[in-house]
């Protein structure tokens, strides 16, 4: 499996904790991503289409509010699977970039 | 139906209709959620062009699935890749191909001394080099890498062709042998020449180029590329009917081994050839290339409804 790109993460990490609609995992992503990545509609069924055709998401029933569609989305098993592999190799490059900051720090610290 | 749901609606015309039939209401739904959270009664920036786009893209997937595409662009990789490394082996690097044994194949003009671009005949080899990197970033899965290496060899193509510098415009490449190689390059970016198949059998698909480029390069009779090694033998590149031959014959053996959506990405990738082929042969020939046309399309539709019924069952491209 190649690594996620940043908007297919987001996606799945903002169906972790439960099914969502469109406008709610747009929400979900850009607080995830300190508002960093700020998902477009066309963008974002494109990565669920495509995230449904690989089997880490399904429908999870549509319901109208005030008159406006909204279609649900829920992480599957494999979907779950993905998202803990990848963020379990972000946390590995993430401690071990930041343990060779701090000895770097060290260094230079001992250097001055 | 608010003006601003109106604006979300029109902008979906670049979707097919089966889409916009299965999905308008709940991503317009989520847009004007959006807007609505927003404040907004207007699109944000770059919305409706951001529809316009991903649209385009469904609407290109509807004509060539993703399954079918990314083996296209492998096929072509693996042609492109064969014949610019051959060229850039045999044709520009001076060791193989020195200035006392410069010739031209069509005529038998020989000219010694020719002037040279470094230890290369011409400033071609920037395209092949481009190609050679591309190669290398495919398969190290760096494709955003290959695209922009492969994205810039067409401009470059275009300046060289329209800019013929000199001393040694007269060595590189014919406009044909440029626009073959632009037309493969574009095949390329427009899949993912990666997915379909994993590494050492990838390796296996590069081999089989390299073979195909060397049986066009022995059956010549249309050139494209001047030959100018070994004492002046002539060599041609990608002699169109010897390509085509070749795609329909494996495209005949996937369709054997039930491998429906190689079937179709090898048919629709033999059509380009099957054009070029049409603009070289004879009148005698034409109703030749005509029944070849009419059965490599039959073929290529039919095997593409089929990879489409396929795909739609299978859940990701590696469907075969």
């Amino acid at each position: 499996m190649t690594e996620l790109r940043e908007p297919t993460f987001l996606v799945l990490a903002a169906l972790a904790d439960g099914r969502k609609h469109g406008y709610a995992i747009i929400a979900e992503a850009a607080a995830i991503s300190d508002g960093r990545v700020q998902l477009k509609a066309g963008t974002l069924y494109t990565a669920l289409e495509r995230l449904e055709s690989d089997g880490l998401i399904a429908k999870a029933g549509d319901e109208v509010v005030d008159g406006r569609l909204r279609r649900y989305y829920d992480l599957t098993d494999a979907g779950a699977g993905i998202l803990a592999d990848e963020a379990t190799r972000q946390q590995k490059n993430a401690a071990a970039a930041t343990q060779r900051l701090r000895a770097r720090a060290v260094r230079v610290a001992a250097a001055q | 139906m608010s003006a601003l749901e109106a604006r979300y609606r029109a902008a979906l015309r670049w979707y097919p209709p089966a889409w916009r039939e299965q999905n308008a209401d709940a991503i317009v739904g989520t847009m004007l959620d959006q807007a609505e959270a927003e404040g907004r009664s207007v699109p944000r920036r770059g919305e409706i062009r951001n529809l316009a786009a991903s649209g385009a893209s469904r609407s290109l997937e509807q004509f060539a699935p993703r399954a079918v595409r990314d083996r296209v662009a492998l096929i072509a990789l693996a042609l492109g890749a064969a014949a610019t490394l051959l060229s850039f082996l045999l044709m520009e690097w001076a060791p193989l191909a020195p200035r006392e044994t410069v010739y031209f194949g069509d005529g038998g003009f020989y000219q010694p001394g020719a002037m040279q671009f470094g230890p290369f005949l011409s400033g071609a080899v920037v395209i092949y080099a481009a190609w050679l990197l591309a190669l290398v970033a495919i398969l190290a899965r760096q494709r955003i890498v290959s695209v922009l290496l492969l994205g810039l060899t067409l401009p470059y193509s275009v300046l060289l062709y329209v800019s013929r510098p000199e001393p040694w415009a007269q060595y590189q490449p014919q406009a044909g042998a440029l626009v073959i190689l632009a037309g493969l390059a574009v095949l390329v970016i427009s899949g993912n020449a990666r997915a379909p198949l994993p590494l050492s059998r990838l390796i296996v698909a590069l081999i089989g180029g390299l073979a195909i480029a060397l049986l066009g390069m022995f059956t010549g009779g249309v050139y494209f590329f001047y030959g100018r090694v070994f004492g002046g033998a002539v060599f041609t590149f990608f002699e169109p009917r010897s390509v085509l031959a070749a795609l329909l014959v494996l495209a005949i053996y996937a369709f054997a081994r039930r491998r429906y959506t190689w079937m179709a990405a090898l048919a629709l990738s033999a059509l380009p050839w099957l054009l070029l082929s049409a603009l070289y042969l004879v009148p005698v020939a034409i109703v030749a290339v005509a029944a070849a046309s009419l059965f490599t399309l039959v073929i290529a539709f039919g095997f593409w409804r089929a990879s489409r019924v396929g795909s739609s069952n299978a859940p990701s491209s590696r469907s075969s």
